[in-house]
């Protein structure tokens, strides 16, 4: 299990990653966009069409299974607190189970739409270029799908009250020492 | 089962989901997949799970987001706002409770290069109560003041929830933008004179500093105050001259501010990437509670139960300031449980049918919206500025002290609240000069 945790970890690592040089590049990017169009009266094309279709698909679906790792997804504490430690436990379960479910559904869905924009090769016009699209697609069901088995993950250490693979806190160390 | 029931079991489903503390977004997600499915069939649930999700995401306006939660991350851990806090603090040494205004003052500055409140409480906290408690003043005011002052973060521009408002209620960025910085300067102005209310009917909150500053000093602390007016002038500069628009300001405002903290010195590579990092997964667990609630929206309109809670409402509101008064009370309810961008996407559909009935500008409702929702950041038992301040404090000040040390401001909110909606000609003036 410990194997498999640190497995998984690794992979969220690699999301991390790319979600982290998704957002400098978007940066960069529409920032150069910005200066070739007011200085140098040329526009980098396609800009729109790829921070919306590729930077913001990246960031928001593969860096889902980073958040579920690290406990960042925003959910309402306040009622649970008060409960017993053990229901809390249970709850844990149930809501971990739930998200299993819903972004084991995305992660299909999301393939069957990724398998049918790679056929038909779906791509969008932006000027004169015609910019391919269809890759992006497949951020859905990769990013969904690690999101659930990091969830499924944390559902079996609970419940087998085993040692944890994942590394759930955030390196806050710099926040403490200044 | 009608449908419009189904909507409503639906709207019930969630409401129990997310108080077991099930994520938000798994929530919003797993009750419109299900309800769409009982009232529309598999196909349609299939399909807009497929193509929802992507189709809200890949959007240029949306992009902003990051870009500005990049932008606030970079100046916080390169602690872009200390010299605008040193500049007010010599500046207003010699005013009682100066500290204190002076950490008001610089969080309304670290607002112009963050979009949330909780990024400015956090900058402002680390830099600001130190130096209070260094002086003597009362933990209560140290604390309440920044935890406070962090909600400007949200009002003046840039600002994610004003962001996350102006694509879903269909209004000019631009606007709300400029709508937000009336809004955030009168809550400033406000906020200071909580503190100069406070510290002349108990002077012991406060305790006057015996600092002399000279002409020259105060000078010179000013020198230290151009990281941050670089920024904004590049952001705003290029924003209303018609440079970038407000959607590439985040993009040129984060390249801007990772400029000019290599040039002071403060950009490591380790701080950049953590605050790409910390960006990155602060977008996406936003977002995917965006995505959910637009699937809510498409369940909650195909049901009918939108409409029917929408109308409901109207019939009961006899007058707008009933109708005012009972969103207000909502607001600051829900405000008390829930984070603000949660709350927001899960109101909106029932809600924005119904200002757009009464005639009401939705430029100014977002406006009234965002200060509404920011008071639920400081709102007990669950208030996040609040919070964020209690994690730099530690054991040094409890969070019920921070709790009452805010309350003295709730009533200045709730004022500002009421001017606001009597005079919507605040926040309206500004954006009509775009025009």
């Amino acid at each position: 299990m410990l194997h498999v945790g640190k497995f998984l970890s690794g992979l969220t690592r690699i999301a991390s990653l790319l979600g982290t040089i998704s957002i400098v590049l978007m940066m960069l990017h529409v920032t150069a966009d910005v200066v070739g169009r007011y200085v140098f009266n040329a526009p980098l094309t396609g800009t729109i069409v790829i921070v919306g279709h590729y930077y913001m698909i990246i960031v928001v679906f593969i860096a889902l299974g980073v958040a579920e790792e690290k406990n960042a997804h925003i959910s309402v504490e306040f009622l649970t607190d008060m409960m017993p430690r053990t229901l809390q436990g249970w709850l844990s379960v149930f809501s971990g189970a739930l998200t299993v479910a819903v972004f084991g559904l995305l992660a299909y869905s999301g393939f069957i739409e990724a398998m049918k924009k790679t056929k038909s090769g779906a791509s969008m016009e932006q000027g004169s270029s015609l910019i391919a699209i269809w890759p992006s697609y497949w951020a859905i069901p990769i990013g969904a799908a690690l999101f659930a088995l990091v969830a499924v993950y944390k559902i079996l250490v609970k419940v087998f009250n085993t040692r944890n693979g994942l590394h759930e806190t955030i390196e806050d160390a710099e926040i403490i020492h200044d | 089962m009608t449908d419009v029931a189904i909507g409503l079991t639906g709207l019930g489903t969630l409401m129990a989901l997310i108080a077991l503390r099930v994520p938000i977004g798994v929530s919003l997600i797993g009750v419109s997949f299900v309800g769409l499915w009982s009232l529309m069939g598999s196909r349609v649930a299939w399909g807009a799970l497929g193509v929802i999700p992507y189709q809200f995401t890949a959007n240029w306006v949306l992009s902003s987001i990051p870009m500005f939660l990049f932008l606030g991350f970079i100046s916080y851990h390169t602690q872009l706002t200390k010299g605008m806090f040193n500049a007010a603090r010599i500046w207003l040494s010699a005013i009682p409770g100066g500290l204190a205004i002076a950490a008001i003052f610089g969080s309304a500055g670290f607002a112009a290069v963050s979009g949330s409140s909780i990024a400015c409480s956090a900058a402002m906290g680390r830099i600001a109560i130190p130096e209070m408690m260094k002086h003597k003043y009362h933990p209560e005011l140290a604390t309440g003041t920044v935890a406070v002052a962090g909600t400007i973060g949200a009002l003046i521009p840039p600002s994610i929830i004003l962001i996350l408002y102006g694509v879903i209620a269909q209004v000019s960025i631009a606007k709300l933008f400029l709508g937000g910085i009336s809004a955030g300067i009168l809550t400033t102005i406000g906020y200071i004179l909580v503190v100069l209310i406070r510290v002349k009917l108990n002077p012991d909150l406060a305790p006057e500093r015996d600092e002399k500053v000279g002409l020259k000093e105060r000078i010179i602390a000013l020198k230290d105050t151009w990281p941050i007016f670089l920024i904004m002038i590049g952001i705003f500069g290029g924003l209303f001259g018609g440079v970038f628009t407000p959607t590439e300001a985040g993009a040129v405002g984060a390249f801007l501010a990772c400029v000019v903290a290599f040039i002071s010195g403060e950009l490591t590579l380790s701080r950049f990437l953590q605050a790409a990092r910390e960006t990155t997964m602060t977008t996406a667990s936003l977002l995917i509670i965006a995505i959910g609630a637009s699937l809510l929206t498409r369940f909650l309109a195909l049901s009918g139960a939108g409409d029917y809670l929408s109308s409901g409402i109207m019939s009961m509101a006899s007058s707008p300031v009933l109708l005012m008064f009972g969103i207000v009370l909502v607001y600051l309810l829900m405000g008390m449980f829930l984070e603000p961008i949660g709350a927001m996407l899960l109101t909106l559909p029932i809600i924005l049918p119904v200002v757009d009935a009464s005639g009401w500008s939705l430029l100014w409702f977002g406006i009234v919206l965002t200060k509404l929702l920011e008071i639920g950041m400081i709102t007990p038992p669950i208030g996040m500025n609040v919070f964020v301040i209690k994690s730099v404090v530690g054991d040094l000040v409890k969070t019920s002290v921070i709790f009452r040390g805010v309350m003295w401001f709730i009533v200045m909110d709730l004022a500002i609240v009421a001017v606001l909606s009597a005079f919507p000609i605040l926040v309206l003036k500004l954006p009509e000069l775009l025009n």
